[in-house]
């Protein structure tokens, strides 16, 4: 593809992920295996919408320390929630400790950010001026980089600190920021991730384009009907990768855009194809090395034909393959983070999750959708997320043994 | 990291393109200031196809018109640039008018309106303007988002040896958000970065250090404008440029490191 040098590979040391499926990895790996997805009847504030979402329990009844109630939204209660399990924060201490605060970057991804706190103070507005209360706090909750900005300051780092919000694939790029500023030696490890809550905006937005399910997503089925919106956050620390370290290894991130419509996907599938190549090319990897692909599989028509369309460009046909948003839900910005650590359970404990949800694949349709489990877990995994704005991103991951 | 500074952009404060706001720096005139609502005549979006034209936002034609003055004095074909859009808080009208909606019974949100509220809404309409399938991302990062986007784009200039389009850009929250959020001025600073090969071009070293005091304008009338837009925050180095002299400067961010920028002009004059 061209002759620059690669961006590096990163370590996978540690990660995270919280959502409707399971907070913490142990949960959700149960739900996986379980096939005991997270979505349910919408009962998020009191939003009419016949949907289901991926709702996040505890969030509501979460006590908060009053020195952070400036950054009191659902979306730092979240990335709080999340950042607690698995052990993460010690994790972190560790690489602080290793490297020095101010060689530790965040970076993390959203669509949304805290945008329900400013929703919701719109209801709250004077009835004779118009005013909104005050103070709003809209930096430190609703503004886009609130939630990388609270991780930075709880966790004590200093390093560069910003957001990627590329709606659906923010949380995917962010390890490509990462593989550049470790390369370019700014950062010695950086915490990657997303975080993205249920808001009115995303809720009655997909609704406006008729995008939502009425009931719980059905990736690639024949008569899929939408998605279902969901929340989570995830987080991944990373390191450059070293020769005896046994983590998880990214191999490579491929970014591309569509240039075709601001809300449809390039009906081929074209942006997609060259997001899924590039991620190969940035690994030196071939196609044939990728055992697994974790679709963006949204189950909106257009997306899911068109991903399959890309695939079949990119691997052929019958190339194994599954969305897990049957358990998640669509989390927006924290879809790619969400759907690395997915991958990375799934090599780990070796198995494949099937598509929940679906009962019949779409028969256009030429990779291979799985539904059910399978007991054979993956090496290398690619995993797929794009986004409003014909935004892609894919990731490529895995064990090191061998891939040359 | 050192890259070449190959094209600039600029729209705002009262200045239609990069000539008119350098001449203002360079002779210490004061900018001036445009109400959201008259920003539209300052504003190109003809290279859109008709219904994106008709559908983008004021911010999207707002980076839009800078990235395009950017590129064409940079010379480089804008399909074959990768994007870093860098705005503290994107389309500022569509989150607002959004909100706003959805507090009233009918929570009515056009499909238009919630494809225009993505962060990368002025992106992805560049995109389909230009043809590109580059990669493009937007970033935010509150009060330091042109360092961020200075960082993001200069990153992807040295790891992999090619130019970047980088445009950083600002428009004021309109009622009631302003109280809660205020945005002096729209603001567009756009920027093609590439390689430092050559010393002919205008160059600018960009590094990390521990926290110090940000420069500031050394013109005074200009520095309400550097403090009062996010965007505005990278303007010390455009008063560099437009000056054509060695600079040393910083950008301070709040809680993090901050950026340094050695600034030289090239060797035949500014660009």
């Amino acid at each position: 593809m061209n002759s620059r040098a690669p961006l590096p590979r990163l370590r996978i040391r540690h990660y995270t992920a919280t959502n409707a499926a399971g907070t913490g990895n142990a949960a959700l790996l149960q739900a996986l295996r379980r096939r005991d997805g997270g979505l349910a009847p919408c009962d998020f504030l009191d939003i009419d919408l016949d949907t289901y979402v991926g709702r996040v329990g505890g969030l509501e009844e979460m006590s908060w320390p009053t020195d952070w109630s400036a950054w009191d939204c659902r979306n730092n209660r979240l990335a709080w929630l999340g950042l607690e399990q698995d052990g993460f924060l010690d994790a972190v201490s560790a690489a602080v400790g290793r490297h020095g605060p101010a060689r530790v970057g965040v970076v993390l991804g959203t669509s949304t950010s805290g945008i329900l706190h400013t929703e919701l103070a719109f209801r709250e507005r004077d009835s004779m001026s118009g005013a909104l209360p005050s103070p709003l706090y809209y930096g430190t909750t609703h503004e886009l980089s609130s939630a990388p900005r609270f991780v930075r300051e709880r966790l004590g780092l200093a390093g560069p600190t910003y957001t990627v919000s590329t709606a659906c694939s923010s949380s995917g790029k962010v390890f490509a920021s990462a593989q550049r500023l470790i390369a370019s030696g700014l950062c010695d490890a950086v915490i990657v991730g997303g975080v993205d809550s249920l808001c009115l905006t995303t809720m009655y937005g997909f609704a406006s384009l008729e995008l939502t399910a009425p009931g719980p997503c059905r990736p690639g089925d024949v008569d899929r009907h939408g998605i279902s919106i969901g929340e989570a956050a995830g987080f991944a620390l990373v390191e450059a990768d070293a020769d005896d370290a046994d983590d998880l290894c990214l191999f490579g991130v491929g970014e591309s855009v569509d240039a075709h419509h601001m809300s449809t996907p390039h009906p081929e599938g074209a942006g997609a194809e060259r997001a899924m190549h590039r991620a190969l090319a940035n690994a030196r990897m071939d196609a044939r090395q990728v055992d697994y692909v974790n679709l963006h599989g949204t189950a909106s028509r257009v997306n899911d034909a068109a991903e399959d369309h890309a695939l079949e460009s990119v691997f052929g046909a019958g190339q194994m393959c599954s969305s897990t948003k049957g358990w998640t839900g669509h989390t927006l910005g924290a879809a790619g983070i969400t759907e690395m650590v997915i991958g990375a359970l799934a090599i780990e404990d070796g198995f494949v999750p099937g598509t929940l949800n679906t009962r019949r694949v779409d028969p256009a349709f030429r990779a291979d959708y799985r539904l059910e489990n399978g007991e054979t877990g993956p090496t290398v995994v690619l995993s797929n997320s794009f986004g409003f704005g014909g935004n892609n991103c894919s990731l490529l991951f895995g064990r090191k043994e061998g891939v040359a | 990291m050192r890259v070449a500074i190959e094209g600039i952009g600029f729209v705002g404060a009262g200045f239609a393109d990069w000539c008119e706001a350098a001449g203002a720096l360079r002779a210490g005139e004061a900018p001036g200031h445009v109400p959201l609502s008259e920003l539209g005549r300052f504003l190109k979006a003809d290279r859109l196809p008709r219904t994106e034209r008709r559908r983008a936002g004021k911010s999207v034609r707002l980076a839009m018109t800078a990235c395009w003055e950017a590129v064409e004095a940079s010379g480089r074909d804008p399909a074959c640039l990768p994007m870093v859009f860098a705005s503290s808080s994107g389309d500022t009208e569509v989150l607002s008018h959004t909100c706003a909606a959805l507090a009233e019974p009918e929570r009515m949100v056009s499909p238009t309106r919630f494809h225009n509220s993505v962060h990368n809404a002025a992106s992805g309409y560049w995109s389909i303007a230009v043809g590109t399938r580059e990669p493009a991302t937007a970033i935010a990062a509150h009060g330091d988002t042109a360092a961020a986007g200075l960082l993001e784009a200069a990153m992807q200039v040295t790891t992999e040896a090619r130019p970047v389009l980088l445009v950083i850009y600002d428009i004021p929250f309109p009622e009631p958000m302003c109280q809660a959020e205020p945005i002096s001025e729209p603001l567009a600073v756009a920027l093609v970065l590439g390689p430092a090969t050559t010393e002919t071009t205008a160059r600018v070293g960009v590094s990390l250090e521990a926290p110090e005091p940000g420069s500031r304008m050394r013109s005074a009338a200009w520095q309400p404008l550097c403090e009062g837009v996010p965007a505005g925050r990278a303007l010390p180095l455009l008063e560099a440029i437009a000056l054509g002299v060695p600079s040393d400067l910083v950008l301070s961010t709040d809680g993090g490191p901050s950026l340094r920028l050695d600034y030289q002009p090239g060797k035949r004059g500014e660009t």
